[in-house]
């Protein structure tokens, strides 16, 4: 589990990596969720917030979505941090693109602290620049210690103020022979005070830490491995589930195995007759969603309700269509981005994912052409 | 002299002529690897201004577009584009990778051009990344002005080209990633 102990120089309490708790919760989600094809008969609501449009607030891609306390989205974009209120009204933009105190040139990843008052921003520098979560006002820049020589891909808040690095491959990612420690646990100034979970295999960086309910944080299971880590009330990770693909997951260390440069072996990975790389795991109070790449390197969702060994779920048939994916969870909702200004014929609904059919033949939605990719919550019946 | 004597003065002299010898092929070894490593590093900069010579020619086969012709394409969106001292227009072919626009949307915002003398034409409509340029706070946008790519023939290449009042001749600069590193000096000369 690479649990890794530090002990402070002054002798105070060890500040560990992860919580030594055992996985509780096992998901086989090719065992215990039914292939569906509507989706209708298990959604319970859906409610869309358009997301105020106006030259200040134009959105471009969306990377991460955020939920603050009082359900505003913060949203990471090509452009910058944007923040929009529960109803969608554009309140304010955290930071801009640029070299000055406060700007970035790109950001890789965000995350809310675990009083969720302050965004904390990763930038491909691993400099990591915090801002007001209620107005996006600039607070300050911390520069982790010691230097990385490589660059991070996903943040979370950690205990006391603190926060977590993870990056999945070291610069170079064909070596297998270095040890290298994919989580990296700091303090509020940046001092890293802990380190661990050793990396098994190369993995495509997509998506590793995802916010849930709660303004808790996932980290989704690194290849080589099935085990997903959540933070705790005090925002330490502990091993939360673990995600048994069961002999159709793919072998651990299936790419090292094969030898040379990593990135050769990209397309044989994906399209591997496994299932691989479970991303976007959001969590509300009663089920829990995530999708995985399959054979030929075909986007299946998953939804397991929580609690019953039982869900759903379901894959799509197209070759090309711009998917629909859940990118925030909270207690009742999850949240996910409408972004395909594509208008689909009746033939070409019958090929979409369901979940993404549902809300385009049943809901209507649609993407106005000088409008921001709206808000979709949806609210799944918890019995079935 | 004693014979014992000659003799150490003898062995002393091959001693002598020994050290010499290695410590002069030493140096020629080094010199050699030295020289070695110069030429080796004399092609390679050889070779990267060959490749700067390509790209800066590839590029300057877009040079003559009179700027009158892109005037005429954007005024309808701002008829003041005539009157500016300096305007950079992008032109987004229908083929043109969508992550290489929006990684040159972010250069361009990076390098803090003024957003409004910023203008992007592009082949077909693209919802997407004409969101992604209002979202930088760029300037206006034409679409559907195909007769201008037909007479480029760019394939998925992005174009640059900065226009000024002065000059009725459009300066063209190619965008590809590996010389971004240009973009500075292209905005700013």
């Amino acid at each position: 589990m690479g649990l890794s102990l530090l002990f402070c120089q002054c002798g105070a309490e060890p500040r560990t990596l992860l919580s030594n708790v055992p996985v509780e919760t096992t998901f086989r989600p090719l065992q215990q969720c039914e292939i569906v094809q509507d989706i209708a008969p298990y959604i319970d609501t859906i409610e869309i917030v358009q997301l105020e449009a106006t030259p200040e607030s134009m959105l471009g891609e969306v990377n991460k979505l955020l939920l603050r306390p009082d359900g505003a989205f913060v949203l990471l974009t090509h452009s910058g941090i944007m923040i929009f209120d529960a109803q969608g009204k554009f309140q304010a933009r955290a930071g801009r693109i640029g070299h000055g105190p406060g700007e970035y040139i790109k950001l890789n990843d965000i995350c809310l602290t675990t009083n969720g008052q302050y965004i904390l921003a990763l930038s491909a520098f691993n400099q990591i620049l915090q801002y007001r979560a209620d107005n996006g006002a600039y607070v300050k820049t911390i520069v982790p210690s010691p230097k990385l020589e490589y660059s991070c891909d996903g943040i979370a808040p950690g205990p006391e103020d603190g926060f977590y690095l993870y990056a999945g491959n070291p610069a170079n990612a064909d070596d297998f022979e270095t040890p290298f420690d994919c989580l990296l646990r700091y303090d509020s100034e940046g001092e890293r005070v802990s380190q661990g979970l050793p990396r098994k295999d190369f993995g495509l960086q997509v998506a590793a830490i995802t916010q849930s309910a709660g303004n808790s944080y996932i980290l989704r299971p690194q290849e080589g491995d099935d085990i997903a880590y959540k933070t705790d009330a005090e925002g330490q990770f502990a091993p939360w589930a673990r995600i048994d693909f069961g002999d159709k997951a793919i072998p651990s260390g299936y790419v090292k195995n094969l030898g040379g440069s990593v990135w050769t072996h990209l397309q044989d990975f994906l399209r591997a007759d496994y299932y691989k790389m479970p991303l976007y795991l959001e969590q509300t109070a009663y089920a829990f969603y995530f999708t995985a790449a399959g054979p030929e390197a075909q986007t299946h969702e998953f939804l397991c309700f929580t609690g019953t060994e039982k869900g759903i779920r379901w894959t799509k048939t197209a070759v090309s269509a711009t998917p629909f994916i859940i990118r925030g969870a909270d207690d009742e909702w999850f949240y996910g981005l409408y972004d395909d200004p594509k208008s689909y014929n009746a033939g070409e609904l019958t090929t979409l994912p369901p979940l993404k059919r549902y809300l385009i033949e049943r809901i209507g939605l649609k993407l106005a052409e000088d409008g921001n990719p709206p808000i979709v919550k949806i609210r799944f019946k918890t019995e079935k | 002299m004693t014979r014992k004597r000659w003799l150490a003065v003898s062995v002393g002299l091959i001693i002598w002529l020994a050290v010499t010898d290695i410590v002069l092929w030493v140096r020629l070894s080094q010199s050699r690897a030295i020289n070695a490593q110069w030429l080796s590093d004399l092609q390679e900069l050889g070779s990267q201004a060959y490749t700067y010579e390509t790209y800066i020619v590839k590029s300057f086969r877009y040079a003559g577009l009179p700027a009158r012709t892109i005037y005429d394409a954007l005024s309808p969106q701002d008829e003041t584009i005539a009157r500016k001292d300096s305007v950079l227009v992008i032109l987004l072919p229908q083929e043109t990778c969508g992550a290489c626009a929006n990684a040159l949307f972010e250069r361009l915002d990076a390098e803090n051009y003024p957003g409004n003398d910023l203008y992007l034409i592009a082949e077909r409509p693209h919802s997407v990344l004409e969101r992604e340029w209002r979202a930088h706070g760029f300037g206006p946008i034409a679409t559907g002005t195909s007769d201008i790519f037909e007479h480029l023939d760019l394939h998925s290449e992005i174009l640059l080209l900065k226009i000024s009042k002065q000059t009725p001749i459009a300066q063209p600069m190619i965008c590809e990633p590996a010389y971004m590193r240009f973009l500075s000096v292209f905005l700013h000369s």
